[in-house]
């Protein structure tokens, strides 16, 4: 069994996550630096900045098992590491190269966290492109340097460096103190020591407490601590390097107990061991103490969550670094899930109380009052556990945008305005497709090549713009662009060769929308980018499932700007319930226009099918008892109440019995309980424990259009 | 993990002997020790071997780890506490070689 197959097993899987997570933060922080380098390369920090992400991703695949993943890092690393040294001098062309490595990086990592294939020969070929830089000395070697002189350089430092390290051979004394929780965290030590041992010569001793009740000991709380004497070249920061992922600064003293050791290490040894003595260090009570917990620590951190100045720190926030935890979002729909029975008791209760004397049971009254705020408070705030920043989302662009541009040999620059707008995880898994094929749109058929720009008196520079805020209780996410502007004529010619319904007389708001019609695209040529006339419909249809809307507005020559419109969360829902027959439905309210009784004058029949006349509109009337084959106190749509509703501008008019109250209600799948239900987007538990089918207006257009 | 009781008694450890099992083994050697001490005090002399050392039979142990060892310590040294002296035995080349990388030789006074 290899250590990677070892770490995968169940009791392993929750550290491996947390590597995975953290891994995954490195690239992500990686390839945002690079994408944003200036032209002249990165600064010092920026440098350092790429190191330690390469570093720290490395220093967790060692320690976890994923041997794989070190191979590229380390010829990443290493280049980075002579970068830093100014042995290698920056090129525009390392951007390309440094971004290929984090893909094969993360191609590694998917394979280890998802099963997903994993192609041997990119790792190959990216170690083989970096280490040839690092042989070459540069790629690109800075101007008026000869790659002939670079060899020399590179020679004369390997030189020197042999030279000292035949000279700087030194002796350390290590006494590593780990966490208590080190065995939980799933480290193992032996890795940790043969990457020790990888740069030079180590013997290891433990040391145990001098007294321990064995009765009453945890087993899986570590109580040892370790003194190591190395004999090595390398640095007492390649030492700490090594322990970067399971030690603080204070759990790891570094001792260098020689010059020149290799020389006098024989005479030295028994000198030097008996001066290193294992300091004491308060261990927690080793009887019968319950786990992490104890020691203030969550399971599977790291040292650098608890300082940040610790090495690998960087990047991270100091608020999060204290004040967060990561929770498997089961554990938080769990919760939501829980808290959403609890509301619903709680409108049981005070549905039952709601025929009791409001003097005789003034406190019961009061008290339930009090349960219900409580209850409210309690659901908006573990609702928002599920909240995550959209920067998520758009932190995935820039590198998009800089490779499209260059492919399109169009200048761009991409602005991210809102970047800490939160909206619930599950949308911003949904809304990253739509998203970037919008923005892929505005590169390929938007923004024009600089040339076109410069006719038109533009800046050379296109401008792509993603905006989000909160307006209401909603999410607005707008891409704009400054580029061409939508083309009203080209639609509607487009819009008459497809077959699409349309007419000269239709408004701008009007014509905008018919670029959402399936297969509809006014590109002249299809490109590998987009223009293949499929997407338009899908975005729209992606934001829909959502509860989304899509406004387009544009103008010639200055731009276009789609505005996405998002509910903040899919697990509860503002709506109205209705009653048809003995059933009752609710009707989200952001589809409601709005309710009327009818007048018999404003009934028609066009086609066969009943129409209402509202403020000269005629709008089909959809009779919910049809659709779900019901009873109806009301079948004549005289005698009942029309809802109207509203979904991307198609309009129709749900005939119910009456009008019951309006609700915020927690979403229940139908599907995972019942079968789907056609014409529904879910079901809630009403105060009095009846089911009420939540109505999905987009798919009641559908079915009165096949009735 | 089972004891064997002859002229020596004997604790044996098996299988895999690490994070993912101290729990399950731990109980196990409390007991064992547990008996070694009532042993001791009910018949006034310790269940040993020959030359007086309590035994501990690593044959069937196939993997161990830093987890593991720390565990046989704490047992070797809680037997040391109560003045009964210990010592692993046949131990497989490959669990001995991990011993030594993890620095316990000393603790289970094996020479490398």
């Amino acid at each position: 069994m290899t250590q990677s197959e070892q770490n995968n097993n169940i009791d392993l899987n929750q550290f491996n996550q947390v590597f995975f997570e953290e891994c995954a933060e490195h690239l992500a922080e990686m390839e945002q630096i690079l994408v944003s380098l200036p032209d002249e390369g990165p600064d010092e920090e920026q440098l350092n900045a790429i190191f330690r992400a390469a570093h720290s991703i490395k220093g967790g695949a060692g320690i976890f098992g994923f041997k794989d993943m070190t191979v590229v890092t380390h010829v990443l690393e290493s280049l980075l590491d002579r970068m830093r040294n100014h042995e290698i001098h920056f090129s525009t062309a390392m951007v390309d190269l440094f971004l290929e490595a984090g893909d094969v990086i993360s191609m590694q990592l998917a394979g280890h966290r998802d099963g997903a294939f994993v192609r041997q020969e990119a790792i190959e070929q990216i170690s083989a492109k970096l280490q040839q830089v690092i042989d070459a000395g540069s790629v690109v070697t800075p101007v008026g340097s000869a790659s002939a002189a670079m060899t020399a350089v590179s020679e004369e430092i390997a030189l020197s460096e042999t030279v000292a390290s035949e000279h700087s051979c030194q002796r350390y004394e290590l006494v590593f103190t780990p966490d208590p929780d080190i065995f939980r965290r799933g480290i193992r030590l032996e890795n940790l020591f043969a990457e020790l041992e990888e740069l030079g010569e180590l013997t290891v001793t433990v040391g145990l407490p001098a007294t321990t009740d064995f009765n009453t000991i945890d087993p899986e709380i570590c109580v040892c601590s370790w003194r190591m004497t190395l004999f090595t070249t390398a640095s007492e920061a390649d030492i700490r390097d090594i322990f970067e992922f399971v030690a603080d600064v204070d759990q790891l003293q570094v001792l260098t107990t020689s010059e020149n050791a290799l020389e006098n290490r024989d005479s030295a040894d028994s000198e030097l061991i008996a001066k290193v003595t294992l300091p004491e260090i308060p261990r927690p009570e080793v009887a019968g103490e319950p786990g992490a917990d104890t020691f203030g620590n969550a399971i599977g951190r790291r040292s650098y969550d608890k300082n940040e100045l610790a090495p690998g720190a960087y990047g991270r926030r100091t608020s999060e670094a204290e004040s967060s935890i990561r929770v498997g979002v089961t554990k938080v729909d769990q919760l939501i899930n829980q808290v959403g029975e609890l509301v619903i008791t709680q409108l049981m209760l005070a549905q039952t109380a709601a025929v009791l004397d409001p003097v005789l049971h003034e406190n019961l009254h009061r008290s339930l009052l009090q349960l219900e705020r409580n209850t409210r408070d309690l659901q908006q705030s573990v609702m928002s556990i599920r909240l995550v920043p959209i920067s998520i989302v758009f932190s995935r662009f820039p590198r998009m945008v800089r490779e499209l541009a260059a492919k399109l040999g169009k200048q761009v620059e991409l602005k991210t305005v809102g970047d800490s707008t939160e909206l619930d995880k599950g949308l911003i898994e949904k809304i990253t497709d739509p998203l970037t094929h919008l923005v892929r749109n505005c590169m390929d058929h938007a923004l024009e090549i600089p040339e076109t720009r410069i006719a038109s008196g533009k800046e050379p520079c296109g401008t792509i713009t993603l905006r989000a805020s909160q307006v209401g209780g909603r999410i607005v996410i707008d891409v704009i662009d400054d580029g061409a502007g939508l083309n009203r004529a080209k639609i509607l010619a487009k819009a008459a060769e497809r077959g699409i319904p349309a007419s000269d007389n239709m408004s701008d708001e009007e014509v905008w929308q018919l670029i959402f019609a399936p297969g509809f695209s006014t590109a002249e040529c299809v490109t590998d980018i987009s223009g293949r006339g499929v997407g338009m419909d899908v975005v729209l249809r992606n934001v829909q499932s959502m509860s989304g809307r899509v406004n387009i507005a544009s103008e010639p020559g200055k731009g276009t700007r789609v505005t996405i419109s998002l509910p903040l969360t899919l697990a509860i829902l503002d709506g109205l319930s209705v009653a048809v027959g003995p059933e009752k439905f609710i009707i989200p309210l952001n589809s409601i226009v709005e309710s009327l009784q009818p007048a018999p004058e404003s009934l028609k029949t066009v086609n066969g099918r009943n129409v209402v006349h509202v403020r000269g509109e005629y709008i089909p009337i959809i009779a919910l008892y049809e659709l779900f084959n019901m009873d109806a106190l009301v079948k004549e749509p005289g005698k009942g109440i029309l809802i109207l509703i509203d979904v991307e501008g198609e309009k129709a008019a749900l005939l119910v019995d009456a009008l019951l109250d309006e609700h915020q209600v927690v979403i229940k799948s139908i599907e995972t309980n019942y079968r789907k239900v056609e014409g529904t987007a879910g079901a809630t538990i009403l105060g009095d424990g009846r089911v009420a089918l939540i109505l999905d207006v987009n798919s009641l257009f559908r079915m009165r259009k096949q009735k | 993990m089972n004891t064997e009781t002859g002229e020596s008694l004997k604790t044996c450890l098996d299988g895999e002997c690490s994070m993912r099992t101290v729990a399950g083994k731990y109980p196990a050697l409390v007991n064992c020790l547990a008996r070694l001490l009532d042993s001791d005090a009910s018949d006034g002399q310790k269940e040993c071997s020959s030359n007086g050392v309590q035994l501990v039979d690593l044959t069937g142990v196939t993997d161990i780890d830093a987890c593991g060892c720390q565990l046989l310590a704490l047992f070797l040294s809680g037997l040391k506490q109560n003045n009964v002296s210990a010592q692993l035995t046949n131990i497989p080349d490959t669990i001995r070689s991990k011993i030594h990388f993890l620095g316990f030789d000393s603790e289970f006074n094996l020479s490398h």
